[in-house]
């Protein structure tokens, strides 16, 4: 079996008191695409900024490609494409000079699947990137990211600022770098982002690792809403003892259940009434660490962690 | 190594640069002019001042008062500034907008990137500088002062090698800390306070301390009178090689801002 592309091994840095990573243990195969999910201020930047060398561990070591990312940083980067989480740019370069000026940092790429990536993007490369909007000012990112077809894709909240297609076109070159045999390590504060293109997430919450899983497997495990309208007035037992059901709050006509698994023994509950109207909502992030957190730490810290959310 | 960070530095410095010489070079002009038609008049003036105080004005200087403005204050004061503040901003400007993040993901080391600013510095420097130079040279011969042209070359030379100093302070505080205004505030600072000691300790009888003060080895030995000099620029040079191997050191050890 090859290498990990992504290797690290009790990588821990803190800044004065504060342990923004704490023993990181993390492994990314080699043609895969790796979700990193963590609310913001969770040390998602600051792993990555570990493994690109721009700033040096506290203590424990990483490895990209096989290779030390402090001692080999150079060789690293040259197969390496990088979108910063906050993604700043020359504001008086126009879209195609900047291109051209981290080409040239390359030592060169190829213009023709340049033009390709801006042309599926949509990106306007003639005016000067001060005038962009966010969404435009992220496709040069990602098109410098791509252009030199690099093994491994670093991709820090890539999808700030871009429409719906642009997304879609996006997740296919994600999908297409896959497919290629390379790796994406994409960071997310929103499952949503990842879900789709990732095969597996690593969850980090303060600093630490809690959770590798596979994606579809996590969302298996989520926590999912969903809220009922009913014609009349319902009784507040009416989801009592239905089989993955945590919480039901029922007001009158209403209804908000959270639950985990299948969605059908809910439905089945419900429509034994007159039911409107439903609108089932999306599991974000928070519920799925929150899932966590009741497995994984004691059942107070989970109430804490809810209740500072509120 | 590309040289691309060098490049993009050189051709957005190019219009600054050029319109710092231009107003460098119009000043010069104009000074000298005014000075050949009222030599005699500001000598008048300035032969009844105390010699310590014509010292501090730089009126003993050949074309007197005027030109003394220009090589002693006008000039240098303007290329620090300018070289203090691009000095400031070559790495920790990059650090402090958030592109450096960028920058430095790219496969460049981050040596070489310290040394493309540093040389992006030192040629616009030496830009700015030249054009002044021309401007002294062609006016003085015009016009007619008695500054000899080989005086303005070395009067130049050192004009380079000080502006620089402060400017390779000024990287090297950037460089260290991340922080382009901390770098400005404190070469500035570093600037005007041993500009005023070079000034006034000597009035003072404090000759020994103002040699302290690089300001000394840029007018202390007299290059527009008696040309070039050799330790002088020798000490503003050291003191350059010294500001940027700490550049090169504290840059490439400590945590990147992002």
């Amino acid at each position: 079996m090859s290498k990990p592309v992504i290797w690290t091994d009790r990588l821990t840095k803190t800044f004065g008191d504060v342990t923004a990573v704490k023993n990181l243990n993390l492994e990314v195969a080699r043609g895969e695409v790796f979700g990193f999910l963590g609310p913001n201020g969770a040390g998602k930047s600051t792993t990555i900024r570990t493994l690109l060398d721009q700033i040096r561990p506290t203590s424990g070591r990483a490895e990209i490609l096989g290779m030390g990312c402090h001692v080999d940083s150079l060789q690293i980067r040259r197969s390496i494409g990088y979108v910063p989480g906050d993604l700043a740019l020359y504001p008086k370069l126009t879209g195609a000079q900047t291109l051209q000026y981290f080409a040239r940092l390359r030592g060169g790429v190829d213009q023709r699947y340049v033009n390709e990536l801006a042309e599926r993007l949509g990106a306007d490369l003639t005016r000067k990137v001060g005038d962009y909007s966010t969404g435009n000012r992220q496709k040069i990112g990602l098109i410098q990211a791509f252009m030199h077809r690099p093994d491994l894709l670093i991709l820090d909240e890539p999808n700030a600022g871009l429409d719906p297609l642009v997304q879609q076109e996006f997740h296919t070159m994600v999908d297409e770098v896959r497919d290629d045999g390379r790796t994406v390590f994409l960071s997310s504060h929103t499952l949503s982002e990842v879900e789709r293109v990732a095969d597996r997430v690593g969850i980090i919450r303060e600093g630490e690792l809690v959770v590798v899983e596979r994606v579809d497997e996590l969302k298996r495990k989520a926590i999912r809403r969903i809220d009922f309208e009913f014609a009349d007035a319902v009784p507040s037992d009416l989801f009592d003892g239905v089989p993955g059901v945590h919480t039901a709050e029922v007001d009158h006509r209403h209804a908000q259940v959270s639950f985990d698994g299948s969605v059908n023994s809910i439905l089945k509950a419900a429509m034994t009434r007159e039911v409107v109207n439903l609108n089932s909502r999306e599991s974000d992030l928070e519920e799925v660490f929150l899932t966590y957190y009741r497995t994984d730490v004691d059942g107070s810290a989970a109430r804490e962690k809810r209740a500072s959310h509120v | 190594m590309s040289n691309a960070v060098l490049a993009k530095d050189l051709a957005e410095r190019r219009l600054p640069v050029v319109a710092l010489g231009a107003v460098l070079a119009i000043f010069t002009v104009a000074a000298l002019a005014i000075s050949a038609g009222l030599q005699d008049t500001i000598n008048d003036i300035s032969e009844g001042f105390p010699d310590a105080l014509n010292a501090f004005i730089g009126a003993d200087v050949p074309g007197g008062y005027v030109v003394a403005e220009v090589f002693n204050l006008i000039a240098p004061l303007t290329l620090v500034t300018y070289a203090v503040l691009t000095g400031a901003s070559a790495v920790a400007g990059e650090e402090d907008t958030g592109t450096m993040d960028l920058l430095a993901a790219q496969p460049v080391t981050r040596r070489a990137i310290l040394a493309e600013k540093a040389g992006g510095l030192g040629i616009a420097l030496l830009a700015s500088v030249l054009m002044f130079g021309a401007a002294a040279v062609a006016s003085s011969t015009v016009f007619g002062i008695e500054v000899s042209t080989a005086g303005i070359v070395a009067t130049c030379l050192h004009l380079f090698l000080l502006a620089a100093a402060f400017g390779s302070l000024a990287l090297a505080i950037g460089a260290a800390t991340g922080n382009p205004n901390l770098a400005a505030g404190v070469a500035g600072v570093v600037a005007a306070i041993s500009y005023v000691t070079n000034a006034m300790l000597p009035m003072a009888g404090l000759d020994g301390w103002a040699r302290l003060s690089p300001w000394h080895y840029y007018a202390g030995s007299d290059p527009l009178l008696k040309g070039f000099n050799v330790e002088h620029p020798l000490v503003l040079a050291v003191l350059i090689v010294v500001a940027l191997t700490v550049a090169f050191v504290t840059f490439d050890r400590r945590d990147l801002k992002g």
